[in-house]
């Protein structure tokens, strides 16, 4: 199950001041603020933790995992620049970080003879639909032209515990992804299933 | 005013920095949820604690942070807290 995070470092650094008293405390464990402590940009290092839990959690969620709100649950550590684990009690990924300028997008990797779709745009202000809407949009497109379906009768509806569930007219559609919205940007991840029958 | 009612008008002032969806925090009663109503970020969910924990001198550990989904958990777990420190 494919969780995904994204973070807009711009925005991150308005909405959130990680150096008040107590922040790095609630959410990171000691060996992560070690971390922390030891790079270099200590910003940038608080981030990539951080969208690696928000990524670990999604997938965990759709396992069905129960919902929670401590950070501290979630416990991650770094492989190298890219790469990492997580652990949330007994549930275990393996997470992949992309460090971009103006943002950092975790996923957590499917198994290794899927390809793995991921994607990040940016949100257009001349477009009136809200940021969850142009994901949406930017989702069923690529579904569209690599599982040859009608883009038109795709949707996504969300389930009890609220994760979305992607629908090609009333039929439900087993299709693994996640999708991130943040500030600027926003990103889906999508696991490519070895052939393209789709199982509903 | 109660005890309720205060509690209530400070938790408001306390999450009000961090609410997306004005809408939403101008109806607020005991059963708004902070993510899915307010569409709060998880990281202003942890200032949250922290201001909760500043405001009332009270310490906020993870099982009580699990437990603060929405203003009524929220309120349970300011109370207990007090009621603790005796």
């Amino acid at each position: 199950m494919i969780g995904n995070d994204i973070i807009d470092l711009a925005y991150t650094q308005k909405t959130t001041n990680w150096q008040r008293r107590g922040f790095l405390a609630k959410v990171f464990s000691q060996a992560e603020q070690e971390l922390i402590a030891e790079s270099k940009e200590p910003f940038l290092m608080v981030w990539r933790l951080w969208s690696m839990k928000e990524a670990a959690y999604k997938s965990y969620l759709q396992k069905g995992g129960t919902a929670f709100n401590s950070p501290q649950r979630i416990e991650v550590s770094v492989k190298d620049l890219n790469s990492g684990k997580a652990k949330i009690g007994d549930f275990h990924c393996g997470i992949s970080s992309n460090n971009r300028p103006n943002y950092i997008l975790s996923y957590t990797q499917s198994s290794a003879q899927n390809s793995q779709i991921n994607e990040v745009f940016k949100i257009s202000h001349k477009n009136s639909s809200t940021p969850s809407a142009q994901a949406y949009k930017k989702l069923f497109k690529r579904i569209a032209i690599d599982w040859r379906l009608d883009e038109s009768a795709l949707s996504i509806k969300k389930d009890r515990a609220r994760i979305p569930q992607l629908y090609l007219g009333s039929q439900k559609l087993d299709l693994d992804f996640s999708l991130s919205h943040h500030g600027q940007f926003v990103a889906f991840s999508l696991a490519k299933p070895a052939c393209t029958e789709l199982k509903t | 005013m109660s005890e309720k009612e205060t509690l209530i008008k400070e938790l408001r002032e306390i999450i009000k920095p961090y609410v997306q969806n004005q809408e939403a925090f101008k109806k607020l009663s005991e059963e708004t949820h902070f993510i899915t109503d307010l569409e709060i970020n998880s990281a202003n969910l942890v200032d949250i604690v922290l201001d909760t924990e500043d405001k009332y001198d009270i310490e906020i550990d993870n099982e009580s942070m699990d437990k603060m989904s929405d203003v009524k958990s929220a309120m349970g777990v300011i109370q207990d807290k007090i009621a603790a420190k005796g």
